[in-house]
């Protein structure tokens, strides 16, 4: 079976990737989370006031179990939405990778010094994404990180600066 | 009941250099953010919705609200300049803006833009002035099974309205309820669904939230878009040199005063449409637009016309005070933003409702002070540098997506000192860029969290009070069961009469023109 396409998507890109293929994904998940709620002893758990803890939890999943199912039959469901047609795996890496040098530059920022270590992600950042030459990026990195730190310190925040110790 | 000495305590408090500074660095930043491709209010409210933790309550509102209006005006910027619109709401304006801006008339088309949202976001802050306080006083008389089904009916009103795609906006509303029951329970205050993670057992925080959801999922969609393609944007310089230059024609007031009913129609609209929670101000604008056109053939809008820019820039910032209507009346955020301005009055220690007016009558003049003033703000710093504005949609986006990302680690750091907020800011940053890639609305996700505690508690409220009796605590008076029932009008209709395709319709049929 393949994806009939809709928003402009003309090549058969597969089942997986129609609202279809992506609910029954997400259908998945959430019968993971209901078998953890079912798994669980505070879910059932009965309060002073005779309400279960659970169950407003149970609601929430029941309901996305619900919306997923519905995308599963409903008349969009073989629809795919362009971007989910064009994701690859390498896009997915790389918001992973985005993500992990972002909390590398919390880690760093704060445990050794935010004016030497965010010009050097913001560098690299725009340097990967296409900021060329790389002196530009470089002097644009320095500024930003600059300006950044002298607002947070207007408005009382003061970012770490262990080694250039301002 | 009108306050006299709450009210002078406003004035003091927003007519201080303090607040009126960091309004206007809030116009400021937005009309930017608003004129720059890729960044949206939401986004930029977002981001600074954790520095408002610092400021006074009067300045934080300043903020906050200078940036949404000047957002939502700052789109207009780059459509009329690049015929790229910088926010969703301006997309209508690019019809009418950039044919004006290709026959050499764009200082005359970015002056009528900034009048028209001025005019109809002043008008309609009035308007907001005097229903929200009418409203609110109606909704003191509701008991918790009341309020426990208006926020229902809210929630199925977001889910409908906010997509092409009822099911994925009931998916979205229905992930934010989950994710609302993660750590207390609001009346014992049990920890539950935390996934035995001890820092799960405060709950999920707001400003993590949003800065993942809005702000890191939007640039790791950029990053991504660009890591994928070689090739850059080319940005069209040569149409914005001598944009404001002497020679550049301007609007005279005849001009602006002949665009008069299209004005009306878009602080009609817009009213209309901002009070009503999920459609927001692309909707606003499209639809004023629309009709605009075809209540005035003869003025062949669509043609590049004034007419067509004043009815698609009234009908979006028309919607930006009374987007806070249900906010302030039942204490339900009708979009993402008034969610966020929602949020940093909580973070004040002010929670929005109709109790709002009897307890914090200081916060609710200075809002609407803020409200009124930031139109003035929006209007000098927009007339002044519209034209460093048009400049920035120039900016490229390499440059852009690590600083906005450096900024979402630092504000979810820096608004409880808690490096577990940056860790969770990113996972939902990772949802938010699987909600974008999947076409999940994110407004239902964020509003539902925000209502899920006050849901239960009023539910459980009702239980207390009848004893258990499931059947008297929800449906205990008629007005319960008649909002109980337009839940299920409303479900059944909008899975039925596509209003959001239908939306769109309008939308297409203006832009064929």
């Amino acid at each position: 079976m393949s994806g009939r396409g809709g928003a402009g998507v003309g090549e058969d890109v597969g089942w997986i990737r129609t609202n279809r293929g992506v609910a029954a994904w997400i259908a998945g998940a959430t019968i993971l989370l209901l078998i953890y709620l079912g798994t669980s002893e505070w879910a059932l758990r009965e309060l002073r006031d005779g309400f279960r803890l659970g169950f407003f939890t149970a609601v929430a999943v029941f309901a996305m179990l619900l919306c997923a199912v519905a995308m599963m039959l409903d008349r969009h469901r073989h629809e795919t939405d362009e971007d989910i047609a064009r994701v690859t795996r390498r896009d997915w890496l790389v918001a992973v990778v985005a993500l992990a040098l972002c909390y590398a530059c919390f880690e760093l920022a704060w445990r050794v010094d935010f004016l030497l270590v965010a010009p050097v992600f913001l560098a690299g950042g725009m340097w990967t994404l296409g900021v060329r030459p790389l002196r530009s990026a470089i002097l644009a990195a320095v500024l930003v990180a600059v300006v950044i730190y002298v607002l947070f310190r207007l408005i009382g925040i003061a970012l770490p600066t262990n080694v250039i110790g301002l | 009941m009108f306050n006299v000495e709450a009210f002078q305590e406003a004035l003091v408090l927003v007519f201080s250099f303090n607040t009126l500074m960091w309004l206007a660095i809030g116009v400021f930043i937005g009309v930017g953010v608003g004129a720059m491709p890729g960044l949206t209010a939401t986004t930029g409210v977002a981001l600074m919705l954790p520095l408002t933790f610092t400021l006074s309550q009067a300045a934080g509102l300043g903020l906050l609200i200078g940036l949404y209006k000047g957002a939502i005006y700052g789109g207009s910027i780059s459509a009329i300049s690049f015929a790229t619109p910088g926010t969703s709401e301006a997309a209508a304006t690019v019809f009418d803006g950039h044919k004006m801006m290709q026959r050499g008339q764009g200082k005359k088309a970015l002056l009528m833009a900034l009048y028209a949202s001025v005019t109809a976001d002043f008008l309609s802050d009035v308007i907001t002035i005097m229903v929200a306080p009418m409203l609110a006083l109606i909704a003191l008389q509701f008991g918790p099974s009341e309020r426990f089904w208006l926020m229902v009916l809210a929630v199925c009103l977001l889910g409908a309205l906010s997509g092409a795609h009822l099911a994925k906006g009931m998916l979205s509303a229905a992930l934010g309820l989950y994710i609302g029951t993660m750590g207390p329970d609001p009346i014992s205050s049990v920890a539950r669904n935390t996934f035995d993670l001890w820092w799960l057992a405060d709950g999920v925080h707001l400003v993590p939230l949003v800065v993942g959801i809005f702000a890191m999922g939007a640039m790791l969609e950029k990053a991504v878009e660009l890591m994928r393609e070689s090739r850059r944007a080319q940005v069209l310089k040569d149409s914005v040199k001598g944009l404001f230059s002497v020679g550049g024609e301007g609007l005279t007031f005849r001009e602006y005063l002949s665009c008069w009913k299209e004005m009306a129609i878009g602080l009609g609209v817009g009213t209309f449409v901002g009070m009503l929670p999920g459609l927001g101000s692309t909707v606003g604008a499209f639809m004023s637009y629309g009709i605009a056109k075809q209540v005035s053939p003869e003025k062949r809008i669509g043609t590049g016309r004034l007419e067509g820019i004043a009815a698609a820039e009234a009908g979006n910032n028309a919607t930006v005070g009374p987007t806070l209507v249900p906010l302030l009346a039942f204490g339900i955020p009708g979009s993402a933003v008034a969610a966020l301005i929602g949020a940093a009055l909580m973070l004040q220690g002010a929670t929005p409702g109709p109790r709002m007016f009897e307890l914090y009558p200081t916060v609710v003049y200075s809002l609407f002070i803020i409200l009124l003033i930031g139109n003035i703000f929006n209007l000098g710093i927009g007339r002044i540098f519209a034209f460093v504005y048009a400049k920035l949609g120039e900016l490229p986006a390499p440059l852009l997506v690590p600083i906005v990302m450096l900024m979402a680690v630092i504000g979810a750091y820096a608004y409880a000192n808690n490096p577990y907020d940056v860790l969770m800011m990113l996972v939902f940053g990772l949802l938010g860029y699987f909600m974008r890639m999947f076409k999940i609305p994110e407004a239902p996700l964020v509003i539902t969290f925000l209502l899920a505690p006050p849901a239960e508690e009023n539910l459980r409220r009702g239980l207390l009070i009848n004893e258990g009796d499931w059947i008297a605590a929800l449906f205990h008076s008629p007005l319960a069961i008649g909002l109980a029932l337009g839940v299920v009008v409303l479900t059944w209709l909008s899975s039925r009469v596509r209003i959001m395709e239908r939306m769109q319709a309008v939308s297409r049929e203006a832009q064929d023109g």
